[in-house]
């Protein structure tokens, strides 16, 4: 999976995403629309995106290998498996109504169907990459508005459910590994400042999760009244900083403290290697010593990619979809089973 | 539904009189919701300042509080724009925060121009436009920036490339 690789800037960000939210003219938005309009929704964004041979565009969009998956004949703990792997948001678990997803066959590109809009076109990689992932987004919307007519105003721009995504529809966001801020107790001053600049910061998962790992996301606020490119070029801009400066505090403190450092990310690799039974957030804990020991060369022999696999397949749903447990008991047995065998 | 008024109409306001102590709801066109608040009241203005809507206030989606209406005669209580699309009220709206189509922008286009400034500081959009949907407004784009640059260019005296951009905004217009 492409999110188990080493990108660019790897030590700090794991991952970024770009996500567009566009909604077809005419069409009431999910909430608000009925059963038969909701399978308008899906026939109508299925046939604009996939199996079309027409154009320039669909010959590039063509080796992203689109399939549309109908959710409603997803398991539910197949769909929170991907959910936690953040190929989709949690509102597409949710099987009340239905909706539609349009993977690529590497899984970098997932879009979502009646989520809150019409369409959510999401596309993903490892590492600091957001233009890339900006570039592939706008092809797609490019493409799939060769056939829609979208909502748009030419005051409001493209027209969302909610007006918080009003304009450019944009959400570009980072997955970044930020143990230097928190250890240096330096975290919240980050957040304070970054919400000031606009930008948001949240856990892994979203609110509630705050911190689980070191992980959090950093994405624009503001969607209306910059243009695409000011929105990226101001969230790459920060970015940097942040990575520049976690790179800083992490050599301070290796500095400063560096027996009681090394002792420990030396501890939690021994239990890791060791213990029998292993809680997701002992884990996430755990691994997050992991990442930051081989970043400061404390750790060797252990590869960034290897720490990225563990850390998706030890989440909950990915252990009950691959190995059917039954239980949180047999859960953290097995959890313990595979950082063991990963780290061999 | 047809407004029951004109019976032409598609009613996208409810309203919510009282005329001499009795109380009735008619679902009306906007063209007739304003005849009648016209009738009503002597005092221009639109249906909603003179409507009870200050009751929808909120902190975020609201408007400034609208003048009771405390005369003994007839009055309107409650007046409810519905988004002829959806049906969806900029009341619902208030306690969601969500929209439920496209259409609610222009039905409650004055209402959110207020959250959208709170919300990001403006209420222009300046990012992507539809390849199909927003060609004029492309042409629009493009005029402004040239007619930025024509400006310069005469306050510069460089004359003959002014007479070049004239020429392209002569073009565009011709296109039109």
């Amino acid at each position: 999976m492409w999110y188990y690789d080493y990108g660019k800037d790897g030590d700090v960000v794991l991952s970024s995403r770009v996500r567009l939210a566009r909604n077809i003219k005419g069409l009431p938005f999910p909430a608000a629309a009925d059963k038969k309009g909701r399978d308008e929704i899906i026939e109508k964004c299925v046939s604009a995106l996939t199996n079309r041979e027409d154009g320039e565009r669909a010959e590039k969009v063509k080796d992203m290998k689109l399939k549309f998956i109908d959710m409603a004949n997803m398991s539910d703990v197949e769909k929170q498996a991907i959910s936690e792997c953040h190929l989709i948001s949690p509102q597409l678990i949710d099987g009340s109504v239905r909706r539609g997803l349009i993977l690529s066959s590497d899984s970098r590109v997932s879009i979502m169907i009646n989520e809150e809009d019409h369409l959510r076109i999401q596309c993903m990689e490892a590492g600091f990459e957001i233009d890339k992932c900006y570039a592939a987004a706008d092809l797609i919307d490019d493409f799939a508005e060769e056939k829609l007519d979208y909502a748009f105003d030419k005051d409001f721009g493209y027209l969302t459910c909610c007006p918080t995504n009003a304009g450019t529809g944009l959400r570009a966001s980072v997955m970044v590994h930020l143990p230097g801020y928190v250890l240096t107790g330096k975290f919240g001053e980050l957040s304070d400042t970054l919400s000031q600049l606009g930008l948001t910061v949240r856990g892994i998962y979203g609110e509630g999760s705050k911190g689980l790992g070191n992980i959090f996301q950093i994405s624009n606020q503001l969607t209306l009244g910059m243009t695409e490119q000011d929105i990226i070029d101001r969230l790459k801009q920060i970015v940097s900083e942040v990575v520049a400066n976690e790179r800083q505090l992490r050599n301070l403190l290796y500095k400063n403290d560096k027996f009681r450092l090394e002792d420990r990310v030396m501890r939690s690799l021994g239990t890791l290697e060791r213990a029998v039974l292993m809680t997701t957030d002992e884990a996430m804990k755990r691994l997050s010593d992991l990442r930051l020991g081989i970043a400061l060369g404390i750790i060797e022999g252990v590869k960034p990619e290897t720490v990225n696999e563990i850390t998706y397949s030890i989440l909950p749903a990915n252990i009950v979809k691959n190995h059917n447990t039954a239980n949180e008991f047999s859960r953290d047995l097995k959890r313990g089973e595979i950082i063991k065998s990963y780290l061999k | 539904m047809k407004c029951q008024i004109c019976g032409k109409n598609e009613a996208v306001e409810e309203m919510h009189l009282n005329i001499n102590g009795k109380v009735s709801m008619m679902s009306v066109c906007p063209e007739c919701a304003n005849k009648v608040a016209g009738s009503l009241f002597k005092t221009g203005g639109s249906i909603y300042e003179s409507a009870g809507l200050g009751n929808l206030a909120s902190a975020l989606y609201g408007l400034a509080g609208a003048p009771s209406q405390s005369s003994a005669g007839p009055e309107i209580l409650k007046a409810v724009s519905k988004c002829p699309l959806c049906g969806m009220t900029y009341d619902e709206f208030v306690s969601k925060g969500k929209l439920g189509c496209g259409e609610c922008y222009s039905a409650f286009h004055d209402r959110l121009l207020r959250p959208l400034k709170q919300i990001h500081g403006t209420y222009e959009h300046v990012g992507k436009i539809p390849e199909r949907g927003g060609g004029e407004l492309k042409n629009s784009r493009r005029l402004d920036k040239l007619k930025m640059s024509l400006d310069k260019a005469v306050r510069e005296q460089e004359f003959e490339k002014a007479a070049e951009i004239r020429d392209e905004i002569k073009a565009i217009k011709g296109e039109k």
